[in-house]
């Protein structure tokens, strides 16, 4: 029974051996011996399902119109290296924790570039309500993303909302965090942060008040 | 990290790092050689279509085995394969000491079960984890355990040859 037991697991995943499997086979020849058939079957095996490929070409790729906005995306990137560049020259605490935690939002939302691509009007409001929250935005406003985020170890909700062509990403925090005010926009409200990040050339704090994030504690 | 732009560049890269293993597990998932010629193709376009959900490069592999297998499954529903074993056309060259032994292997490996083959192959030419197996497969981990070694089990029964070229071995150390 012990033996078959360890048989298995040599035929399962021959080559990552459990420490108790090692040690069983150093005590069992029997075992052994079956290791070293299932070795040589491995070689073999290695060698028939390596054949010789045949050389394809990459098939004619259409255009992907589902591939998220690149000047978002650029965007995004641009204001991350530039909050980089900043928090290297700025010597105050407060400003220079602003500073971090802007940047940290913006990388996010760079390795987040999905985000973007829905059009479609979705519901965030059961995620929401995880973080005990209920958020209204102005009429014409629409989410088409959300999705639970992580920002320097805090759990928070990342929310993308769009009128007509403007997109307006939202991240949610617990607690009251600074952030830099010339990239982003902030509001406060029963111990959250609502950050609203544009996406396009429109200022931060336009596009706050475009959107009007009203936070109500669920 | 994949980088921030996704072009078509990247995805060449991609496909010029994965194609061979994509291709052979096609071609050992499938009947024929048109099924798994026609299962990539499908894959190709598939994985460009998503290529934007990518997040980590590490993970492009199993990415791509999942989305085979997946197109592979979605195939077989639209025009369920019967075409015979023999129907798999000319077999590849094997330029080995014992080609009558890999092409024997090689059939068996086809004749196995589709569940015991699908996790078997992701492991061995994916190099797919049990656990990135049982997520891809949405089965549990003591399941893919199960099934690789019952896969390993029958084609080792199935070819006494390997377990002679053991022995003799055994016997020429002592």
């Amino acid at each position: 029974m012990k033996c078959d037991h360890y048989r298995e697991q040599l035929l399962a995943d021959p080559h990552h051996r459990s420490a108790r499997l090692r040690q069983h086979l150093k005590q069992c020849a029997e075992c052994r011996q079956y290791s070293l058939q299932v070795e040589a079957f491995e070689r073999e095996l290695h060698h028939t399902v390596h054949l010789p490929v045949k050389e394809c070409p990459l098939p004619a790729l259409p255009e992907n119109t589902a591939r998220p906005r690149r000047w978002a995306a650029l965007a995004a990137a641009t204001v991350t290296v530039a909050l980089v560049i900043a928090l290297t020259l700025q010597p105050n605490v407060e400003q220079h924790e602003a500073l971090a935690i802007t940047s940290d939002i913006l990388h996010h939302m760079a390795d987040e570039p999905q985000a973007f691509a829905g059009t479609e009007e979705i519901n965030p409001n059961k995620l929401l309500a995880v973080m005990g929250a209920k958020l209204k935005v102005k009429e014409g406003w629409y989410a088409t993303y959300a999705d639970p985020c992580k920002i320097r170890g805090i759990h928070g909700l990342h929310i993308v909302y769009r009128k007509g062509e403007e997109i307006a990403t939202v991240i949610l925090l617990p607690g009251e965090l600074p952030v830099d005010k010339s990239h982003v926009a902030a509001r406060y409200s029963h111990g959250m942060t609502v950050v609203v990040i544009p996406s396009s050339p429109t200022r931060p704090d336009q596009l706050l008040a475009g959107l009007d994030p009203m936070l109500y504690p669920l | 990290m994949l980088p921030l732009f996704r072009s078509q560049v990247h995805f060449e890269k991609l496909f010029y790092r994965h194609r061979d293993d994509l291709w052979r597990f096609a071609y050992f998932l499938g009947s024929s050689r048109y099924e798994a010629e026609e299962v990539l193709q499908q894959t190709w376009l598939r994985a460009w279509e998503k290529f934007h959900t990518l997040k980590k490069t590490h993970k492009a592999r199993a990415w791509l085995f999942t989305i085979l297998h997946r197109e592979f499954l979605r195939l077989r529903r639209y025009s369920p394969s019967g075409e015979p074993l023999d129907a798999i056309g000319e077999l590849p060259d094997h330029k080995s000491e014992n080609p009558g032994l890999r092409i024997d292997l090689e059939r068996a490996i086809r004749e196995l079960p589709e569940k015991f083959r699908t996790p078997f192959l992701m492991q061995v030419l994916g190099g797919l984890s049990i656990n990135e197996i049982a997520e891809v497969l949405e089965i549990p981990r003591g399941t893919v355990l199960s099934r690789i070694a019952r896969a390993r089990k029958r084609l080792i029964a199935a070819h006494p040859q390997a377990t002679w070229r053991v022995y003799s071995n055994e016997q020429k150390i002592s």
